[in-house]
């Protein structure tokens, strides 16, 4: 259950019914919800989940000077990166022209620039892990106060998060630091319920089992609810006929223990995508999950040889085109009835809700619709859609397709 | 590819082939690793597969070891044979080699452990 949830976090003070329409009364009575937790219980938590090893409870001058340290790793920091900086522009320059020489095409791929922006955060954490020679016990504790607010209020998050940060720093002279904080409060404003919690995860899980990211990568918390959507039982055999990156069957691997996920594609780019992936997974787990290069138009699968689906249909929007998916839905949702069991239980996430409701309408008895479940993917509506093969055979069911038109 | 994918594999998807199954293997690399056995995994995998198909695949590629040609009789408790059919099907893996068309005579190749299904436009 806990591999669908994105973030964990413990809630330490909770305010109802408070007053947030007159700017300073509602300041000073968010900042009041600080006066409640049993702060000593509260870090002792945390610090059992974080490890943190350093100061917790700093006087003045153990927090002034490691104020200073701070600074000073920071200019080190910038110092390494710009340097940095210089050699890369140099390299890419050297690539740009051997490309142009060579008339080959720029690689111009929104995955490599988010793969490049992940992998410098990484870079720029470690350059300071590495110019912080302190020992872990002299450290200060540094935290970031985040706010989220929704509702009409006369104060915006940020001046929430401001006041508050203050108020904790005075109280416990923590080091504040956006970027590099140990522990992050987060305050969470809904109308007129008010509460603070500590985050016990560091990163958000949703990145868990990817490490190549491609165009469309699902996170691996959507991906483990499409999959428990599904009632996997053991002994199941699981089918992602359009993998992509493979997030599914991966998630499926790792989360799902008794269940066999075979994974395909037709993109080479998808399968080598995948192919990274699955390595990067431990390996305990690997023998779950199988990768084959096909396509699903014309699955190389025996008759109903599947017991589950579970697939992110093409959205059209970042891949594929409308046009193209009404072609690809239609063949795609034949082929993999063909394949799956009598009453088997398919996933399918789409955008493209209308072409794939005309297909599953179109199919007569093959496909009936058991559940639809909306998801927010970055801003894009995505539905679910939990679908029961028909009892039938293929066979039947299609000459009762033919029988239909010709009565028309 | 491990043997349990090659056990639902066909080559029916080629145009001029009826039954395409099962596909001859011709294995140039071959890897076992180990991976965490399951034994409800294996028992209830078992009445899914065409074990003719699987003893016959396993023993072409000279890992059968001692598994028996015909399944046997309550099976599902038998935790010795259940660990031989899951060293089978899950821990070993064809890295690079072919699958064999029984009708056309056409390959598949396999590559890093991939197999190559896609079929060209005359195939179709």
């Amino acid at each position: 259950m806990l591999r669908s949830i994105d973030h964990l976090y413990l809630i330490v003070s909770t305010g109802k019914d408070i007053n947030l329409q007159e700017k300073d009364s509602a300041l000073s009575s968010v900042e009041k919800l600080i006066e409640f937790p049993n702060w000593n219980k509260v870090i002792d938590i945390w610090r059992s989940v974080s490890k943190f090893k350093g100061k917790c409870f700093p006087s003045k001058e153990e927090y002034l000077e490691a104020s200073l340290k701070e600074t000073s790793l920071k200019q080190i920091v910038q110092d390494l990166w710009k340097e940095r900086e210089v050699i890369e522009v140099t390299e890419k320059q050297h690539v740009d022209k051997e490309s142009t020489v060579c008339g080959g095409h720029k690689f111009k791929d929104k995955r490599n620039e988010l793969k490049q922006s992940i992998m410098r955060k990484i870079d720029r954490k470690s350059m300071y892990r590495n110019s912080d020679q302190r020992l872990e016990e002299d450290k200060v504790l540094k935290f970031r106060m985040t706010c989220y607010r929704s509702g009409n209020h006369c104060v915006t998050s940020q001046e929430v998060a401001c006041s508050l940060g203050g108020k904790l720093q005075e109280k416990f002279n923590w080091i504040v630091d956006l970027v590099n904080h140990d522990l992050e409060v987060v305050t969470n404003i809904r109308e007129d319920l008010v509460y603070l919690g500590i985050s016990l995860t560091p990163d958000s899980l949703h990145r868990r089992n990817i490490i190549n990211f491609g165009p469309t990568t699902l996170r691996a918390t959507v991906c483990y609810n499409l999959l428990r959507l599904a009632s996997p039982n053991p002994g199941d055999i699981i089918l992602d006929p359009l993998c992509g990156g493979g997030s599914i069957p991966v998630e499926g691997a790792m989360a799902l223990p008794g269940c066999y996920n075979m994974a395909g594609d037709i993109h080479p780019m998808a399968i080598s995508r995948a192919f990274e992936n699955i390595q990067n997974m431990r390996c305990e787990r690997k023998g779950y999950i199988d990768l084959s290069h096909w396509d699903v138009t014309n699955l190389p699968l025996r008759n109903a040889c599947v017991d589950i689906i579970v697939t992110d249909l093409p959205f059209g929007k970042r891949s594929g085109s409308k046009q193209n998916n009404q072609n690809l839905y239609q063949k795609a949702m034949l082929e993999i009835g063909r394949c799956i069991v009598p009453s088997g239980r398919a996933v399918c996430l789409t955008w493209d809700r209308a072409n794939l409701t005309r297909t599953i309408r179109a199919y007569g008895s093959l496909w009936s619709i058991v559940r639809i479940a909306t998801i927010n993917l970055g801003g894009l509506q995505a539905t679910a859609y939990v679908l029961k093969r028909g009892l039938e055979s293929l066979d039947t069911i299609l000459e009762k397709l033919q029988k239909r038109k010709r009565r028309k | 590819m491990k043997l349990l994918t090659h056990n639902m594999l066909t080559s029916k998807c080629m145009k001029g082939v009826t039954v395409g199954y099962p596909l001859g293997i011709v294995a140039k690399d071959i890897k076992v690793s180990e991976t965490e056995f399951n034994s409800e995994f294996v028992s209830r995998i078992i009445p899914k597969l065409d074990w003719n198909a699987l003893w016959k695949a396993a023993d072409s590629i000279g890992h059968s070891g001692d598994l028996p040609q015909q399944l046997m009789e309550d099976y599902e408790n038998n935790e010795e044979f259940l660990k031989k059919v899951h060293h089978v099907l899950l821990e070993v893996e064809i890295i690079n080699g072919e699958l064999v068309c029984p009708e056309s005579g056409r390959k598949f190749p396999i590559s890093q452990g991939i197999p190559n299904m896609l079929l060209n436009e005359d195939e179709l």
